[in-house]
């Protein structure tokens, strides 16, 4: 046990040495649930639209009323089209439209009439203002007789139809509710990248064997009088430690500074955070018994990582046909196990925890198989 | 009996026998030289020697204690400096050396006094809280040994530990391994430079094909091989008198006349000898200009057993 602790304690020592990687170990999985959570918290919010009506035909009613149902707008008026530019210079505003004078008129009598349209910087902003903007104009051309070669923002129509206008969605990054439940943007991509850190943590130790191997220090710790075995499982040790330590703060820095509810169950978070460091760290021993250098091996498990982080919908929630892959990757059984904690499903939990040990245990089988190669000193 | 003895070892990878029927022994308080080509069987005798590898027959004793059967005891008297730089970057000097004196079952002030000795005896005790990274290749070399030395082993494996460094310390690091010598430390020294092995070695095997095909001092390895000293005389003039009776002298092997000035002979025991020769020179009045002694040597003897050089 005592040449366990000392590898251990010189490991945590290594570990805790190189700044670089303890920066980006446990700072960046922080930056990046800042920077996604609320980037996308920040898409779902409020489009600041100004709008110049110089209609006062029978459609301009229709159109406040259109615009001001509109949740994903958040509308106010302009007194001239130069009052529209104002505020889009000043940045007041993220979308700006000029309705024209004698555009209910021009609708009735079948002309041709056109909106003008001011895009802000912000794509994703743009894109929902037109979507809701285009719907308004939709409707009408789908409602009533329409002008066939009216351009995008031509319209001879009646009022808009409520409701007709829903169905406006981001598709990047997907926040809507029917991929992340009931959580929020911050607890979905806090579960997902802490467990994507977790992988990255958990192979340092791993691939750091193979280069012992290749550097020889592997054959002088062999040759010395403690058992081999012991100094490995030292080293796994400190590993362990350290990847343990990285998601307690990632836990609870998350939660002292975003606000991320990651439910009340600490244990059963313990056990997910456990269970995936384990299957990391087995993942990562048979990823280095089947590589010639630790290179290779560093470059197939961090491919692999993003590959299950992507599959299993930790990089954007709606991921498509792949979704039917996540299954088969840790990562779905990892953060699933934790989202279902964080909103309280505690029998969600528990199945996605038993398809966690599941895997877990199969990878550490092959483990404990593969291990003899990463450590062979032929 | 000898404190390590190889007996008719034998280890084979697949069908390839890398060590052949080893049988050797070096006795207490020597400084082995291992000699041999690239695949000659060296290392892989080293890693047998270490515990690193168990030979498919034969056995191996360091100490009375059987290496495959009795690995703590052997390996506890055993200091290996691997010809790799087997050292962590991301630790200090002193947390390297600590690692490892620790594993060797140092614990305490015995600990410090070790580490801090094993440093100031490779002379890196000033620069001690520093990351190998910044380090000279000979200093990370010199590191390299005081990981091996803390536990003040019996015997210490250097492989090649003077590999891609500045003479001074490779200097440093051959009076390094005197200075473990006369401290009572039995070392097994291989190089890829003869004329270190010749410098330190007491007593030196040379292995070839998995065997040792020769082993004992520098002097008896010469005299073994029949290696005859040469001499190249430079004249004003070559008389022939002077050449026929130096044919005739009892330890000349061979005389050539180069050209009108110069005579290449081969002899033995020239250190004796010598005189005579200059001597027969005086007396048919040449004057001689220079005299080139070319005297047997290690890196001959290695290229008349195996055909190929040291550093093939």
């Amino acid at each position: 046990m005592r040449y366990l602790f000392v590898s251990c304690y010189y490991e945590l020592k290594r570990i805790l040495r190189n700044r670089l990687s303890l920066l980006l170990l446990l700072g960046l999985p922080l930056l990046l649930i800042f920077l996604i959570g609320n980037g996308l918290q920040l898409a779902d919010a409020k489009v600041r639209t100004v709008v110049y009506l110089a209609d006062d035909g029978p459609l301009a009613a229709s159109v406040r009323s259109y615009l001001e149902e509109q949740e994903r707008l958040s509308v106010h008026y302009a007194d001239s089209a130069a009052g529209v530019e104002q505020q889009m210079n000043r940045q007041n505003a993220d979308y700006g439209v000029m309705i024209p004078a004698g555009f209910s008129r021009s609708v009735l009598a079948g002309e041709s009439v056109q909106w003008t349209f001011y895009p802000g910087q912000l794509s994703t902003r743009n894109m929902t203002a037109e979507a809701v903007l285009s719907g308004y104009l939709d409707t009408l051309k789908q409602q009533l007789v329409l002008s066939s070669t009216a351009l995008s923002g031509q319209a001879t129509a009646l009022p808009h139809n409520e409701g007709s206008t829903e169905g406006v969605r981001i598709a990047t990054l997907a926040s809507n509710a029917s991929e992340l439940g009931t959580l929020s943007t911050l607890q979905y991509y806090s579960a997902a990248y802490m467990i994507m850190f977790l992988f990255y943590s958990s192979m340092g130790t791993i691939f750091r064997l193979l280069q012992e191997r290749d550097q020889r220090t592997l054959h002088r710790l062999a040759a010395m009088p403690s058992p081999l075995g012991a100094v490995v499982a030292g080293k796994a040790l400190g590993m362990l430690l350290f990847a343990a330590f990285q998601a307690v703060i990632v836990v609870l820095a998350s939660h002292y500074l975003y606000g991320v509810d990651w439910g009340g169950d600490s244990l059963r978070l313990g056990v997910v955070i456990v269970l995936t460091i384990a299957s990391a760290v087995a993942l990562a021993v048979v990823v280095a018994s089947l590589s010639k250098s630790a290179k290779t091996a560093e470059t197939l498990y961090t491919l692999l990582v993003v590959v299950m982080t992507f599959v299993s919908g930790g990089m954007i929630a709606d991921v498509g046909l792949l979704a039917a892959a996540g299954p088969f990757t840790i990562n779905y059984w990892s953060s699933g196990s934790i989202r279902m904690l964080m909103s309280g499903d505690a029998a969600g939990a528990a199945d996605m925890l038993g398809g966690l040990a599941c895997i877990t245990g199969v990878l550490l089988v092959l483990a404990f198989w593969r291990m003899r190669k990463v450590v062979s000193l032929t | 009996m000898s404190l390590l003895a190889f007996k008719d070892v034998v280890k084979k990878y697949d069908m390839n026998i890398s060590v052949n029927h080893l049988s050797l022994s070096i006795e207490e308080g020597e400084i082995f030289g291992l000699l041999g080509p690239n695949g000659a069987g060296k290392s892989t005798s080293i890693h047998l020697l270490a515990g690193l590898l168990r030979p498919d027959s034969g056995t191996i004793t360091l100490d009375g204690f059987d290496v495959v059967r009795q690995p703590r005891e052997t390996k506890a008297r055993l200091g290996l400096v691997p010809q790799e730089l087997a050292i962590y970057e991301s630790l200090t000097a002193y947390d390297n050396v600590a690692f490892f004196a620790r594993l060797y079952g140092l614990r305490g002030r015995l600990l410090k006094e070790r580490v801090t000795e094993a440093l100031e005896f490779v002379g890196l005790s000033q620069r001690a809280k520093e990351h190998p990274s910044s380090y000279s290749g000979g200093m990370k070399r010199r590191l390299n040994i005081a990981c091996a030395i803390t536990h003040r082993p019996r015997v210490i494996i250097m492989d090649e530990p003077t590999v891609g460094i500045d003479p001074q310390s490779r200097n440093h690091i051959l009076e390094s391994v005197r200075t473990l010598n006369k401290l009572g430390s039995t070392i097994i020294y291989t190089s890829h430079y003869m004329e270190e092995v010749e410098a330190i070695g007491t007593r030196v095997g040379i292995i070839d094909q998995g065997r040792l095909i020769a082993c004992g001092t520098k002097d008896e390895l010469v005299a073994q091989s029949g290696q005859k000293e040469k001499l190249v005389i430079e004249a004003n003039r070559i008389a022939e008198e002077a050449v026929a009776e130096i044919q005739h002298h009892p330890r000349v092997e061979a005389v050539h006349v180069l050209d009108n000035n110069r005579l290449e002979l081969y002899m033995q025991e020239a250190d004796t000898y010598m005189q005579d020769i200059l001597f027969i020179l005086g007396k048919h009045h040449m004057g001689l200009l220079s005299l080139m002694r070319d005297k047997p040597n290690l890196e001959r003897l290695f290229l008349q057993l195996t055909g190929r050089k040291l550093r093939d």
